[in-house]
């Protein structure tokens, strides 16, 4: 089957180029159909190569090793005034991979919490959030650094960038899969540790390579506002699940009870945690321990709705 | 010497005693074995190009299944196998019972299968491999097969444990879906990782891991439609 392919695209290609770029009819001056077929594709072919093209010159910066990666993924978290002979080596695997990682933990929270979207996919959705803040927000801070006068090009801004999101994916993860007593807090101190460490990291090199003292506090604030709101922001809007079930422990009454299937893990939940002493019938068996609770809680609620 | 310049002057419509013999020939080729091949296809009957074509995607299947050391799946791909295993596994797991988002859970599987088939893409060629979308697709939607079993088996499961309550029944779901998830992580490592040198192989498989949790997860969180 690929061979036919093959032979039909060489064959395709000797045609067109055996054919005149604009074969008028022998009536009017006027292209003729044919013509502007052939004009069209050809045009799309040469965007196609030109994406090609794009790739190779994307090539450089995905030449790394894993040790490499794993140990700028745990510098990422370490803040520390870069030295000024320090260069960074920027390379877009890393960071490419970890908002991959991002827009799989948002999707298995939306799944989680069953956020529906009106237009479009679910999956869509957190691709469009996980990339469309990576490549905005790279683009912000670098027409800021412009402005600003700082020794960072692009590629270097989405390497940092990048590699600050692990936090992101660090939070989310944890505060996805353990469900306390006390699931504010946690996210809380997640937020101002993890996160705050990443973002002091990012605003330390960032800082450093900015001559003017006002603009290097601009920036920096500037920097790790983004950083910590978007965090913020991917908790509220996507964790819907966790917040009322946070509300069911600390049996306070649920605002929002407009999705069916929330009120039910309310109930579900507060079955299964309240120890055995709720005649629940389809959950009376459960017997588990409270590592297993926490980890099989979103399947039991899911799996009851 | 001079009859070969004789020769490439000739024009076209030139009435010499040559020409006449250029514009006559064969319509069944130019004695090329592959022209051969391709018309003799066609001319077959549909009952053995059926039979050609769904032995060749049983004989993926099995390599899915066991994995081998074979260049089968990547030079000759199809992509009949990953369009039968998508369709029943986006089936599979709907689970709403409306008909305005059970729409859109069906496609996820798809957008799923595509987006993850793109990124295999662009990481194995931008880290040096050479491999196309379409054979990523086929690497892909072949080694599904596992998780695919564990699918069927998860539902037969949410089914027995509606009518009964067995707690054990969630951490069979679980333990049955993870190893249907290493299964077919351990087979699409023989094919996909074979494109890269040594040092690079993790690189291009992180990619290929996410894809398969994802839907492992996707399955395991999956609710029998009431």
């Amino acid at each position: 089957m690929q061979e036919n392919l093959q032979r039909r695209t060489t064959i395709n290609n000797n045609n067109n180029n055996n054919n005149n770029p604009q074969a008028t009819s022998l009536e009017s001056g006027m292209p003729s159909v044919g013509s502007i077929v052939w004009t069209a594709g050809r045009a799309r072919a040469q965007q196609a190569i030109n994406f090609y093209a794009n790739i190779d010159y994307l090539r450089p910066y995905f030449d790394v090793e894993p040790k490499e990666i794993l140990r700028r993924l745990l510098h990422a978290l370490t803040p520390r005034w870069p030295s000024p002979e320090e260069n960074i080596k920027s390379e877009l695997y890393g960071p490419s991979m970890i908002v991959f990682t991002l827009a799989a933990i948002l999707i298995y929270q939306m799944k989680l919490a069953s956020h529906s979207v009106e237009d479009g996919t679910l999956i869509g959705t957190s691709f469009l959030i996980s990339f469309g803040y990576w490549i905005g927000s790279s683009f912000a801070i670098s027409s800021v650094s412009f402005v600003c006068n700082t020794h960072l090009n692009l590629i270097q801004i989405l390497c940092l960038n990048g590699y600050a999101l692990f936090s992101h994916c660090l939070v989310l993860f944890l505060a996805t899969f353990i469900h306390t007593g006390h699931d504010h807090l946690l996210f809380y101190g997640l937020w101002c540790i993890v996160g705050g460490l990443a973002a002091i990291r990012m605003m330390l090199v960032v800082m450093a390579r900015t001559i003017n003292p006002r603009y290097r506090v601009l920036l920096g604030l500037f920097v790790s506002a983004i950083h910590m709101f978007f965090l913020l922001y991917l908790h509220f809007a996507y964790h819907e699940l966790a917040e009322t079930v946070s509300h069911a422990f600390t049996n306070e009454a649920t605002v929002s009870a407009d999705l069916p299937v929330i009120a039910r893990a309310y109930q579900l939940v507060d079955a299964v945690t309240q120890s055995q002493e709720i005649a629940d019938d389809s959950h009376n068996n459960f017997n588990m321990s409270s590592l297993s609770t926490e980890f099989l809680s979103p399947i039991i609620s899911s799996t009851c709705n | 010497m001079a009859t070969t310049i004789e020769d490439d002057e000739t024009p076209f419509f030139s009435s010499s005693s040559q020409p006449m013999g250029m514009f006559t020939g064969d319509i069944s080729g130019t004695g090329n074995q592959s022209n051969k091949n391709e018309l003799s296809t066609l001319n077959e009957p549909v009952l053995d190009t059926i039979k050609r074509d769904l032995g060749a995607v049983l004989r993926k299947f099995g390599y899915a299944v066991i994995p081998r050391e074979s260049a089968t799946l990547l030079q000759q791909w199809d992509l009949w196998g990953p369009l039968i295993l998508v369709t029943i596994l986006a089936i599979l797991l709907q689970s709403s019972s409306t008909k305005v988002s059970s729409g859109v859970e069906f496609a996820q599987v798809f957008t799923l299968m595509l987006m993850g088939s793109i990124a295999v893409t662009v990481n194995s060629q931008l880290l040096g491999g050479k491999i196309s979308f379409f054979q990523s697709v086929c690497v892909l939607g072949y080694c599904l097969l596992p998780l695919l079993l564990a699918a069927i088996i998860n539902n037969i499961l949410l089914y027995i444990s509606s009518k009964s309550t067995i707690p054990i029944l969630h951490i069979i779901r679980f333990l049955i879906v993870m190893a249907a998830f290493g299964w077919a992580m351990y087979a699409s490592t023989r094919f996909l990782g074979q494109t890269q040198q040594p040092s690079r192989r993790l690189l291009v498989l992180y990619p290929i891991f996410l894809f398969y949790f994802l839907i492992a997860w996707l399955i395991i969180l999956h609710a029998h439609p009431k």
